[in-house]
C-alpha cells in the first residue's frame, strides 16, 4: 500500500499508492459534494457557481494530496487558513445584512440572538450545572450558530479528535496560524516554557469569574477574535475599554507575536478553550507517537511545533504534551519517520493506518464547516469585485 | 440569629466572590488541604476584622453608604488586592525579593509568610461592597445599638464562612504544574482587581 520517496518538503513521506488514494478519496468527494450543495441542484448564477466549484475542487485536491503524499500539515494548513479567512469574509457581511451593523446591540442580547461560538463552552459548564441556565444570550436551536448545534458538534468532535479541534475545526485558529507562517525564520526563537501554562490560568479565571457573575467573561473582556467578528456596540466607557482590549489582544496575539515567533501564540499561550480542549486529548484514541528507536533527538519537531507541545522530555517519553493539537507538522518535518499519528495502545509499525483513520474524520469536519465558509468568503470577494460591495447579492 | 441566616442565604454569592481569589492562591501555594484550612482560618479572621469595621460603620454612617460605593477608598482596596496578588505571584516564581522598586516599601515578611498575607487579603475582601454585603449592611443599620450591629455582622460572617469551607480541598490537586497555573491566575485576577479599582476611581471622581 505504500511507496517511499523524497519531496521538496524535506522528509521521507510514507506515500499511499495512487489507486488506493483514489479509492479512499471517493467517499470524501461524495460527502463534500453533498454537504456543499446541500442536496440542491447546482446554482445557475455564476457568482454562486464559481465559489462552489472552486471550493469543492480545492478541498478535495488538498485531501487527495494529503493522502497520497503522507503529509498532514502541508495540506491541512492552507485549508485551515482559508477557512478562518472565509469566516471573517462571510461573518461580517452576513451581520451587516441581518442587522445592519457588526456591533451587537442591547436588543440582540435581550432577545438572545447572539451567535454562539465554542469559546463559550468552558464558561457555561459550572453555571449550567448549578443554575440550569446557559449564560449566553443566544438561541438554543434556532438561527445562525445556535447553542445546541455548537454543543453537539463540539461533543462529537472532541470524542473523535480531542484537541485536534484546535487545528482542524476551530474557525479562528487559521488566523494566527496564517500569520505564524509569514516569516520563514522567526525573529523570536526563545519562548519561556512556563508560558505554556497561561491558557490554563486564563481558563481557571474565566470559569471562576463566569460562575461569579453568570456572564461569559472571556467573550466580554478577553476574546481577540471579537475584533474580526462582532462586539458590543460602543456606547460607554466600559464598552470602549472592552473594544480596546479586543483589538489590542488581536493585534498582539494573533498578528504580531505569531509573525515574530512563528508560533500560534493565541492558541498555544492564551486560548482557554484550547486549554480546556487539552483535557479531551486524554480520552481521545488518536495521538502523536515518537519512535525512540528512530528519533535522533535533532529537535526539528520541537522547533516546528506551533503550540509548544513538544520538548526534550517528550522525545524521551515518546509522546507530546496534552496540549498537542494534532496539526501534523511534527510528522511532516521529521526526516527520519520517527513521528507518526497513531491509535493509542496499538503496536507501532503501521503509520498509514493511524494517519488515515485520523485524517479522514478530521478533514471531513473541516471540509463540512470550512467548505461552506471558504465558499461564502469567495462569494463575498466576487461580489465585491463585481458590485463594489460585500453586502447584497442573492 | 438573623445575621447568621442572612449569611447562610447569601453565602453562595460570597463563595463566588472569594473563590476567584482563594482558588488561584491555594494552587500557587501548592500546600496540602490541611495547611489550606489553616490559611482559610486566617483569611476568615481577616474577613471578620473587615466585617467588624463594617458593623461599626453600619451603625454610624449607614445613610451615606450607597454613595461610598464609588469612593476613592473602595477603589484603593481593589488596587491593593490587585497589587498584593501580583507581588505574591512574583515571589512565588522567584525567591521572595522585595528589595526593588515600589515593592521595597512593603515588608518582606508579608509575602514570605502566607499567614500574614491571608489575614491582609481577608481584611481587604471583608472591606468590599458586594451585593450580599450591602443587604447585610442595610439590615445592620436598623439595629438599635453599636454592639447589636457588630454582633449582626459577626453572625453574618459566620453564615457566609460556611460556604468557604470546601475551598481548601483544592490542596488535593497539589502539584508543581497546578502551582504555576495558580500563579498566572493570581496575576490575571490581579489585573481584574486593578481594573475594578480604576473603574471605581474613575466613576467616583467624576
Amino acid at each position: 500500500m505504500t511507496e517511499r520517496g523524497r519531496t521538496s518538503y524535506g522528509c521521507p513521506p510514507t506515500r499511499i499508492a495512487w489507486h488506493w488514494t483514489i479509492l479512499l478519496a471517493v467517499p470524501m468527494v461524495l460527502l463534500t459534494a453533498m454537504t456543499m450543495t446541500q442536496g440542491q441542484p447546482l446554482p445557475k448564477e455564476l457568482r454562486l457557481l464559481i465559489p462552489l466549484i472552486v471550493s469543492f475542487v480545492f478541498l478535495n485536491a488538498m485531501f487527495i494530496l494529503m493522502l497520497r503524499s503522507g503529509r498532514i500539515d502541508q495540506f491541512r494548513s492552507p485549508v485551515f487558513i482559508l477557512y478562518a479567512l472565509g469566516l471573517v469574509m462571510m461573518f461580517i457581511p452576513n451581520m451587516l445584512e441581518v442587522r445592519g451593523t457588526v456591533a451587537i446591540g442591547a436588543e440582540e442580547i435581550v432577545q438572545g440572538k447572539v451567535p454562539f461560538c465554542h469559546m463559550v463552552i468552558p464558561m457555561t459548564i459550572i453555571p449550567a450545572a448549578f443554575t440550569r441556565t446557559i449564560i449566553f444570550p443566544g438561541s438554543m436551536l434556532e438561527g445562525f450558530a445556535s447553542i445546541g448545534t455548537m454543543l453537539v458538534l463540539w461533543l462529537v468532535v472532541s470524542i473523535v479528535l480531542g484537541r485536534g479541534w484546535c487545528s482542524w475545526v476551530c474557525f479562528y485558529g487559521g488566523l494566527d496560524e496564517g500569520f505564524s507562517r509569514i516569516l520563514r525564520t522567526p525573529l523570536i526563537r526563545r519562548i519561556s516554557p512556563t508560558l505554556r501554562y497561561v491558557p490554563f490560568a486564563v481558563l481557571l479565571v474565566i470559569v471562576l469569574l463566569s460562575a461569579v457573575y453568570l456572564t461569559p467573561t472571556y467573550c466580554e473582556w478577553l476574546c481577540p477574535y471579537k475584533s474580526v467578528t462582532e462586539f458590543a456596540a460602543v456606547t460607554d466607557a466600559r464598552t470602549l475599554i472592552q473594544t480596546v482590549i479586543f483589538v489590542a489582544l488581536f493585534v498582539g496575539l494573533v498578528i504580531i507575536l505569531p509573525i515574530l515567533t512563528g508560533k500560534r501564540t493565541q492558541c498555544g499561550l492564551f486560548c482557554p478553550m484550547g486549554a480546556f480542549q487539552s483535557f479531551t486529548n486524554k480520552v481521545n484514541i488518536f495521538g502523536i507517537r515518537i519512535d525512540k528507536d528512530k528519533c535522533i533527538q535533532c529537535g526539528a519537531c520541537i522547533k516546528a511545533c506551533p503550540t509548544l507541545s513538544l520538548d526534550q522530555t517528550c522525545l524521551e517519553k515518546g509522546s507530546p504534551r496534552m496540549t498537542c493539537s494534532k496539526c501534523g507538522r511534527c510528522v511532516d518535518v521529521c526526516k527520519f519517520g520517527a513521528v507518526s499519528m497513531q491509535i493509542k495502545g496499538t503496536p507501532p509499525g503501521h503509520p498509514n493506518l493511524g494517519r488515515v483513520l485520523f485524517v479522514y474524520p478530521a478533514f471531513l469536519v473541516m471540509a463540512i464547516m470550512g467548505g461552506s465558509m471558504i465558499q461564502q468568503g469567495l462569494y463575498r470577494i466576487i461580489l465585491l469585485v463585481t458590485t463594489g460591495s460585500l453586502v447584497g447579492g442573492s | 440569629m438573623s445575621g447568621f441566616l442572612l449569611g447562610l442565604s447569601l453565602g453562595a454569592a460570597c463563595l463566588a466572590s472569594c473563590a476567584p481569589i482563594l482558588v488561584p492562591w491555594y494552587l500557587a501555594q501548592a500546600a496540602g488541604w490541611g495547611r489550606n484550612f489553616v490559611l482559610l482560618g486566617l483569611f476568615s479572621a481577616g474577613r471578620l476584622v473587615g466585617y467588624g469595621v463594617f458593623g461599626i460603620l453600619a451603625w454610624i454612617i449607614h445613610p451615606v453608604i450607597d454613595s461610598l460605593r464609588h469612593s476613592f477608598v473602595f477603589g484603593l482596596i481593589y488596587l491593593a488586592l490587585g497589587i498584593m496578588l501580583i507581588h505574591f505571584g512574583r515571589t512565588q516564581f522567584h525567591n521572595p525579593c522585595v528589595s526593588k522598586g515600589l515593592m521595597r516599601r512593603i515588608p518582606a515578611e508579608i509575602f514570605a509568610r502566607p499567614g500574614i498575607l491571608a489575614v491582609i487579603m481577608g481584611v481587604l475582601v471583608g472591606l468590599n461592597l458586594c451585593p450580599p454585603f450591602l443587604a447585610a449592611f442595610t439590615k445592620a443599620a436598623e439595629t438599635p445599638s453599636l454592639a447589636a450591629s457588630v454582633i449582626f455582622f459577626v453572625c453574618f460572617w459566620a453564615g457566609t464562612t460556611v460556604y468557604l469551607l470546601p475551598l481548601p480541598m483544592v490542596g488535593l490537586f497539589r502539584q508543581p504544574v497546578a502551582a504555576i497555573v495558580g500563579r498566572f491566575a493570581c496575576w490575571i485576577m490581579a489585573g481584574y482587581f486593578i481594573y475594578q479599582g480604576v473603574l471605581i476611581w474613575v466613576g467616583g471622581l467624576k
